[in-house]
C-alpha cells in the first residue's frame, strides 16, 4: 500500500488580515504520485504549496506531512521530507561555485563529508553538470540555473518533489528534458508535484491534475479527464490542449467521437486509428 | 529587523487630508519632528511628538500600517536600548530608554510622510526646489522599489529555508552568517534588474531632451500654508520650553 506523504485537511489561510486565500482545501498526496496543480493566477497554487514545508501555516485546518502537524515542526526539518524548486532559480543562488550551490542544503542538514561528496558526484552527474562544477553560478545560462537550483533540492534525496512554475522561459527541447527527467523521479518512488499554467506540458507528461480556482479545489482527475473537460477549463481560465481542442473539432465536424487518451500523439493516433478501423469494418459489412 | 518595517516605506494611494497635501509642505511635520526629537532626551516631549504622529496617522487612516511599522523596529529598539545600557550603567537607564525611544518616534514620523507621498509627488517636490531630474528620479525609484525588495527579500528567505537554512541558528558570528546566502542573491538580483530597468528607460528615450514638461504641476494651497506655520510654531514653542524649562 501506498504511504500517504501530505495530507491538507479543511486548510484556511489568509495573509495577515487580507482577504482568504485558501478556502478550505482537502488533499492528500501518495508516494508515486504525479500531479499537476494548476488554475488562473491568484488561485492560490503556490500558497498551497509554502504549506507543504511549513513556510506557510494553515490558519484554520491541518497540514500533516509525513504524519508531522506542520505547525509543531520547523521548516528545517519538513524541508528534508519536501524539497521545493522556486520559479526563479536567481532567488537561491549565492554560492561562488555550483558544487558550493548544490552542497548547500546537504550542509544545513548536517550530512558527513563523505556523504556530501558522494551524493554531490551523483546529482552533478545525473543532471549533466559536472563540467560546471567550478563555475560561478551567476555566470551559468538560465536553463543551466534552473538545473543547478533542481540539483540543489534533489541532491538531498525528498520524498516530495514540488516544482513552482518549471516550465515558464524554457523552450521545446528543454521542457521535454523536464518532462522526462520528472518521469524518472516519480519511476524512483518520488512524490512530484507540479504547479504549472502549461497545459501541454501536463497532458505530456503528467497522470493527475487538481485544479484551484479562488482558493477552493474545483477539480481532481486524471490529466485525460480534467483537460478534456471544457467547461470546467473555463471556469479556471485554461485553454485545452491542442489534441484535445483537434478532437473536439473532430468531433463536431465528422462525428467522429475519439475513445481513450489522446492527449499525447501516440494515443491520439492510436485512437484514431481504432476509430477508422471499427467504423471502416462497420461500413464493410 | 523585520520585513513589515519596511511597509512604513510604502504608499497606498487614499483620499484623505494628508494624501492630498503638498509634499513641500508635508515635509515640515517629519524635518520639526527630527530637529526636536535629536535635541530632547526627555521622555514626555518625545510621547508628545509620537502622539502627534499617531492622530495624524488615524486622520489618514495609515494608524494600523504605523503600528506595524513601530513593531518591526522593535527589535532594533530593543538593541539600542540594550547597548546603551550596557555603555552607559544601569543607572543611566533612563536615558538609555530615550535613546531607544527616539528611534520610535524618527520612524513613525517619517513613515507617515512616506506612506501618504506618492513617489511622483516627491519627486515632483525635489524638482521644484531645484534638485536635477535624474536624481529626483533615483530617489523616487529608491522608494517605490521597496515592496519589491520586500517582495524579493521574502522569497529568498523562503527558498534557503527551503533548503534547510536556519536563520536563528548558532552564535552571533554565525547568525550574522546565515545572512549572507539572503544577502548576496539579493543584491545580484537587484543590481540586474536596476540594469534591465534603465535598459527599458534608455529604450523609450529617458535623457533625450534636457527640458522635462509635468503633466502635474504642484501647487501651494492655504491649507499647506497653514500646515507650515503649525510646524514652524511648533518648533518655535518647543524651542521656548526648551530655554524656560530644560526640557
Amino acid at each position: 500500500m501506498r504511504r500517504c506523504v501530505i495530507k491538507v485537511k479543511d486548510l484556511w489561510f489568509r495573509y495577515e488580515e487580507g482577504p482568504w486565500v485558501l478556502k478550505g482545501i482537502n488533499l492528500e498526496i501518495y508516494e508515486g504520485d504525479l500531479l499537476a496543480i494548476m488554475g488562473p493566477n491568484g488561485a492560490g497554487k503556490t500558497t498551497l504549496i509554502k504549506h507543504f514545508n511549513g513556510l506557510l501555516k494553515p490558519v484554520k485546518g491541518l497540514v500533516e506531512v509525513m504524519g508531522m502537524d506542520t505547525r509543531k515542526v520547523s521548516v528545517s526539518k519538513l524541508a528534508r521530507y519536501v524539497g521545493l524548486v522556486f520559479q526563479n532559480p536567481d532567488h537561491q543562488i549565492f554560492a561562488e561555485t555550483v558544487e558550493e550551490e548544490v552542497a548547500f542544503a546537504l550542509k544545513n542538514f548536517k550530512f558527513s563529508a563523505d556523504e556530501v561528496k558522494n551524493r554531490l558526484n551523483k546529482i552533478l552527474k545525473e543532471m549533466g553538470l559536472e563540467k560546471y562544477r567550478r563555475r560561478v553560478p551567476f555566470n551559468l545560462s538560465g536553463g543551466e540555473k534552473r538545473r543547478v537550483a533542481m540539483a540543489s533540492v534533489l541532491v538531498y534525496d525528498p520524498v516530495v518533489v514540488v516544482f513552482d512554475e518549471p516550465t515558464l522561459g524554457q523552450d521545446l527541447k528543454q521542457k521535454e528534458r523536464l518532462g522526462k527527467f520528472l518521469w524518472r523521479l516519480n519511476d524512483e518512488g518520488k512524490a512530484i508535484v507540479v504547479v504549472t499554467h502549461d497545459v501541454e506540458f501536463v497532458a505530456d507528461y503528467i497522470d493527475e491534475v487538481v485544479l484551484l480556482s479562488d482558493g477552493k479545489i474545483v477539480a481532481r482527475g486524471r490529466a485525460q479527464e480534467i483537460l478534456t473537460d471544457r467547461d470546467l477549463l473555463k471556469k479556471v481560465r485554461l485553454l485545452p490542449p491542442q489534441l484535445a481542442e483537434t478532437a473536439f473539432l473532430l468531433e463536431r465536424t465528422l462525428n467522429l467521437k475519439l475513445e481513450g487518451n489522446f492527449l499525447r500523439i501516440d494515443g491520439f493516433v492510436d485512437c484514431l486509428r481504432r476509430w477508422l478501423n471499427e467504423n471502416i469494418d462497420a461500413k464493410r459489412s | 529587523m523585520r520585513i513589515s518595517m519596511l511597509r512604513g516605506l510604502e504608499y497606498k494611494y487614499m483620499n484623505t487630508f494628508m494624501h492630498r497635501m503638498d509634499p513641500r509642505a508635508k515635509v515640515f511635520y517629519p524635518i520639526v519632528c527630527m530637529v526636536i526629537t535629536l535635541l530632547t532626551v526627555n521622555v514626555l516631549t518625545l510621547t508628545l511628538i509620537l502622539s502627534t504622529a499617531i492622530l495624524l496617522a488615524f486622520a489618514a487612516k495609515t494608524l494600523r500600517r504605523l503600528l506595524e511599522t513601530l513593531r518591526g523596529l522593535f527589535l532594533l529598539t530593543m538593541m539600542i536600548f540594550l547597548l546603551n545600557l550596557i555603555f552607559m550603567g544601569v543607572e543611566r537607564c533612563a536615558i538609555a530608554f530615550a535613546y531607544a525611544f527616539r528611534l520610535v518616534v524618527l520612524g513613525a514620523t517619517f513613515s507617515i510622510f512616506f506612506m501618504t507621498t506618492s513617489p511622483e509627488d516627491m519627486a515632483l517636490a525635489m524638482v521644484k526646489v531645484g534638485i536635477p531630474y535624474e536624481y529626483a528620479l533615483a530617489f523616487m525609484s529608491s522608494i517605490r522599489f521597496v515592496p519589491t525588495l520586500a517582495r524579493d527579500l521574502q522569497t529568498i528567505i523562503d527558498a534557503q529555508r527551503s533548503r534547510g537554512l536556519e536563520l536563528d541558528s548558532g552564535g552571533i558570528i554565525q547568525r550574522a552568517k546565515n545572512f549572507l546566502p539572503i544577502l548576496i542573491p539579493l543584491m545580484v538580483f537587484e543590481i540586474r534588474r536596476s540594469y534591465r530597468i534603465a535598459e527599458a528607460m534608455e529604450s523609450r528615450a529617458f535623457g533625450s531632451v534636457r527640458k522635462r514638461t509635468y503633466v502635474h504641476e504642484l501647487r501651494l494651497r492655504f491649507s499647506d500654508y497653514v500646515f507650515i506655520m503649525s510646524c514652524v510654531i511648533g518648533l518655535v514653542l518647543y524651542l521656548f520650553a526648551r530655554t524656560i524649562w530644560g526640557v
